[in-house]
């Protein structure tokens, strides 16, 4: 059953692994996928109708909203930035804390959530006439279709030397070497799907985000969050887990000057002492991964 | 209430029971890991019987029947008739246990048939052996592997006749070498990594080229990239359309790859971390390839998956606690082969399996075969491994330095480790070592007592440690689960790694007051290349490139008072060996001491200062394979170099090391030795269960 499916169903853009895993017990279909994808922009899975996954992944931004935190029902805020959903279908763990450990379990927690959708799945499930088992995999066969490759770095990685440009080049250099960066966003999504205390989450002397110990009730997760992918980086500001830092720029900034120093911070961080030509060129070398998005069609 | 309290007792009492048989299991665990650091590191087979013994009589009935095997391996090993006994009594007394179990069983059924003794052979032994990275052909006359001592050449050796046969053209290392080869399954055919030193940065291929007919076959390029760091063929498909190549992209992350022969088209299967698969196999049908990956992060121990070709699924097909790697597949593809280290000895296993998936449970085929590194089966059905044979150990001897001679026989400090130093109050030793699981750490060796300390830090790959001159602390390069490079301090005390530094691989060494390091990048770490010397400031992280050297002639020695850095210059046309000193605040070399080829003065672990930064002492070697000649101390402020009665045949230059005051020397003795196997029969083996 599960035979051929990506190489049938998805266009794996270039960049990206060809396997990618797929549960047995929710096997990759066209109708499934298409499915989840009408489910992903329907309105009926909020409370008051308002809004709809699509509402903070949003399909032109990358599958991300562009806001700090997310915006719910009734306007009210979560707690955390909404991610990009491109490339999830790799992922390992789930959300910024990492509480889902597959998408079929993540893709019900937004729904019910009472900053975002607030509503609870029987409601749901006789809103749209489905079980809750088939929203959940549904949504999260349409989200392993969100695929995003094909970049300049893509094309140059296979073989374009003239994909980047010089200043772009110079950039990649340093992201593997002086900036460091490689330490955390590795692989070909850019990310090696772990936890790491950025210090982000350190401000006026204390932590204002438990993040990964939340779920994992070790002290030495507190502060910690997942490294989110690279792709599509340019077209998903805000970044970090609470959206604080508006600009890449900043970001490079903020790891320029090695993190805000903080109980528990990742070792990996440290002052890189970047010239202005160097942030300018690992600037410019973000900016060469945004590529293709794609969602489920061929 | 009465109940209340009583319910609270109860719990408490199980709780603290709990822990502490927690704390006892913990505590035999690694009683047993020190056993067989006894046995296996140390080499004191009636030390670890002892020690498996006291284990064997713990609580644990699974520890104490492991415990029981290995102490029943010990014995066999000395050749004592006890052996038997131990392990009829593990079959009678542990049947619950059933990898020990099954271990006995086949270590008593292998003594009663003898079936290993006529069955196994060494068919290739040598130095130039390396770790598993060629093959062996499929009618099973030929193996592949690389050169790695001398030429760096891919070569060919024929297990009839017993020649070798270069099929590149190195004629030493200075263009370029192979690394990691496999024969298509027509036989006609090898397809190989190569790497060019080119500058700026090193160039890296995919090759193939046919291994019939004479002389130095043409080559074709398959598929080549300035971002791939490595290409590692490790399989044809059964069709010799397509290759499984193990890809090391410039994050260093890895990628499993097909790869066209033809065309060179290239699909990129699925991402693994830095340490990728030992090895990978596709089935008979090529629908599916095996391989084995690390089971976590922070561990040595692999498991064994399936994937499938087209990117369908991916199914473990071997999962235990123990080291599992795969060795192959039966011709029909019904099962899977692997090494295990299960019941502690590496054994090797077989797994049923239907369509990629694995059926049933695994079932010891053959065990002791001590070796993990396969280099596939012939399509008769002999598995083909690699195992190490090395005797180099590690020795120090009392030295007179004045007199020029040795005061006393040497004495054994270790086998197998890395380039040892001294503490700067001479009462430490510490070394490179690889633990019982696997993993690389550092020992430390009290001088006084013997008593050895492994500090295991967070790190994957750890070069050579040398001390800060406080005693405490080491630094070291080092990499860690990522594949990250960088200099680390190490606490001698704790063993935890902290970054210093950021450097690819290098070779470190420290100022005597503490505040700098100095670390070589280049031909000596990498093998290739020109060697760049860097100074940098531990309290400023300031570094400067002291100079760059061309030549290949080893590593930089600084001396004690840190003024001066002794190296080994190489004239490339007359290959005459000088050693020369160079201050290290700048100013001209000065040439010390030469020696004309075919002899030469050992660079490459082969230097030594003497305390008072007055001499350095030198090994001069000779011949092909550079054996040590003699050893020379060499003033460095005037006066004449002078040969020490020292007889250092038998030595090998790998890291000869003065005590501080000058009173010992730490040099290595023995044979860097791997042994290729041929075991027989594994096929029919596996086909007939």
């Amino acid at each position: 059953m599960a035979l051929f499916v990506l190489a049938i169903l998805l266009a794996v853009p270039l960049g990206l692994d060809l396997y990618m895993p797929v549960p047995e017990g929710n096997p990759l279909t066209f109708e499934k996928i298409e499915l989840g994808r009408r489910l992903f922009h329907d309105r009926r899975l909020s409370r008051d109708r308002s809004i709809a996954c699509a509402s903070c992944h949003k399909p032109d931004r990358a599958f991300s909203d562009g806001h700090p935190v997310a915006i719910g029902v009734a306007r009210r805020l979560g707690r955390r930035s909404a991610p990009p959903l491109i490339n999830r279908g790799y992922g390992r763990a789930f959300f910024w804390d990492g509480r889902a450990a597959s998408l079929e379990e993540q893709v019900l927690q937004p729904i019910q959530d009472r900053n975002e959708m607030d509503m609870t799945l029987p409601e749901v499930s006789a809103r749209v006439g489905l079980s809750p088992e088939e929203i959940s995999r549904a949504l999260a066969s349409y989200v392993r279709s969100i695929l995003s490759g094909n970049s300049r770095f893509d094309r140059f990685v296979n073989g374009d030397r003239l994909a980047l440009s010089p200043e772009q080049r110079a950039g990649l250099q340093i992201f593997r070497g002086k900036g460091n960066c490689t330490a955390c966003h590795v692989g070909p999504n850019f990310t090696d799907e772990r936890f790491h205390n950025t210090g982000v989450a350190w401000r006026d002397g204390r932590l204002h985000d438990e993040g990964r110990s939340a779920v994992t009730g070790k002290v030495e997760d507190r502060g910690a969050f997942k490294t989110p992918t690279l792709r599509e980086i340019a077209r998903t500001s805000p970044y970090m887990h609470d959206g604080s830092l508006v600009t890449l720029d900043e970001v490079i900034d903020y790891y320029n000057r090695g993190a805000n120093l903080s109980p528990g911070l990742d070792p990996e961080l440290r002052p890189l002492r970047l010239t202005t030509a160097e942030r300018q060129a690992l600037a410019a070398f973000l900016q060469s991964l945004n590529g293709t998005v794609s969602d489920g069609r061929r | 209430m009465k109940n209340k309290l009583l319910l609270a007792v109860i719990i408490a009492t199980v709780t603290s029971s709990t822990l502490l048989l927690a704390q006892a299991t913990r505590s035999s665990e690694a009683q047993f890991k020190a056993a067989q650091h006894e046995e296996e590191v140390v080499g004191d087979l009636k030390g670890a019987i002892e020690l498996y013994r006291t284990i064997a009589q713990s609580g644990d009935r699974a520890l104490a029947a492991r415990a029981l095997v290995r102490m029943a391996g010990c014995h066999q090993k000395l050749g004592n008739a006890e052996a038997r006994t131990i392990y009829e009594r593990v079959i009678r007394d542990f049947g619950d246990q059933k990898d020990a179990v099954a271990m006995a069983r086949a270590r008593l059924g292998g003594a009663n048939s003898g079936a290993r003794a006529t069955g196994d052979r060494v068919v290739k032994a040598g130095a130039d052996i390396t770790w598993g990275d060629g093959r062996v052909s499929p009618d099973g006359r030929f193996i592949s592997y690389t050169d790695w001592n001398l030429t760096g050449n891919l070569i060919l050796h024929d297990l009839v006749v017993g020649t070798d046969r270069p099929l590149t053209g190195n004629k030493d290392w200075s263009v370029g070498n192979a690394y990691s080869s496999t024969f298509s399954r027509d036989g006609r055919q090898v397809a190989y990594g190569w790497r060019t030193y080119s500058q700026p940065a090193f160039t890296n291929e995919l090759r193939i080229m046919s291994v019939e007919g004479a002389g130095i076959p043409q080559p074709r390029r398959v598929y080549a990239s300035d971002e791939i760091d490595f290409f590692n063929p490790t399989d044809w498909s059964p069709d010799d359309k397509s290759l499984a190549v193990l890809v090391t992209r410039k994050d260093q992350s890895g990628l499993i790859a097909i790869i066209g022969v033809q065309d060179g088209s290239f699909r990129g299967l699925k991402t693994v971390g830095w340490r990728g698969p030992k090895k990978m196999f596709f089935s008979p049908d090529g629908r599916y390839l095996a391989y084995d990956l690390p089971a976590n992060d922070a561990e040595a121990q692999r498991d064994v998956f399936i994937i499938a070709v087209d990117g369908s699924s991916e199914t473990p097909a071997v999962q235990h606690p123990g080291d599992d790697v795969v060795m192959g597949w039966s011709l029909d593809g019904s099962r899977l082969l692997f090494a295990s280290d299960r019941t502690n000895a590496v054994a090797l296993w077989t797994q049923p399996v239907t369509d990629g998936k694995p059926r049933g449970a695994p079932a010891l085929l053959k065990p002791d075969i001590g070796s993990v590194l396969s280099q596939g089966l012939t399509a008769s059905g002999t598995l083909h491994i690699v195992r190490d044979a090395s005797t180099l150990s590690l020795q120090v001897a009392p030295i007179d330095l004045e007199a020029g001679r040795l005061l006393g026989p040497a004495v054994l400090e270790n086998f197998r480790s890395g380039r040892p130093d001294w503490s700067a109050d001479g009462k430490q030793l510490a070394y490179k070592s690889t633990t019982a699981n696997g993993l690389q750490a550092v020992s430390i060796r009290s001088v006084e007592s013997g008593r050895v300390r492994e500090l295991r830090p967070a790190l994957l790959y750890i070069n050579e440690p040398r001390w800060l001159p406080d005693s405490r602390s080491l630094v070291v390069f080092g990499r860690d689960f990522k594949g990250h490079g960088a200099i680390y301090r190490i606490d001698a005390e704790t063993g935890k790694a902290s970054v210093i530094a950021d450097a690819d691989l290098c070779r470190v060494q420290v100022s005597p007051d503490g505040k700098k390091i100095y670390y070589e990048v280049g031909r000596v770490t990498l093998g290739s290349g020109p060697q760049r010397l860097f100074e940098h400031h531990l309290s400023s992280g300031d570094t400067r490139e002291l100079f760059t050297r061309p030549d290949g002639g080893g590593n930089v020695e600084l001396s004690p008072d840190g003024r001066f850095l002794a190296l080994v210059v190489v004239d490339p046309k007359t290959k005459t060996t000088t050693l020369t000193v160079r201050p290290v605040a700048g100013g001209e070399p000065r040439a010390l001491f030469h020696v004309n080829h075919p002899d030469r003065l050992e660079g490459y672990g082969g230097m030594s200062w003497t305390p008072d930064s007055q001499a350095v002492i030198v090994v001069n070697a000779t011949g092909d394979r550079f054996e040590p000649k003699d050893l020379w101390l060499v003033p460095v402020t005037g006066g004449k170099a002078r040969k020490l009665d020292i007889d250092i045949r038998g030595w090998k230059a790998l890291g000869i090391r003065l005590q501080p005051d000058g009173k010992q020397i730490a040099f290595f003795t023995g044979q860097d030795l791997r042994e290729v196997w041929a075991l027989e029969n594994v096929l029919q083996a596996t086909l007939a269960r």
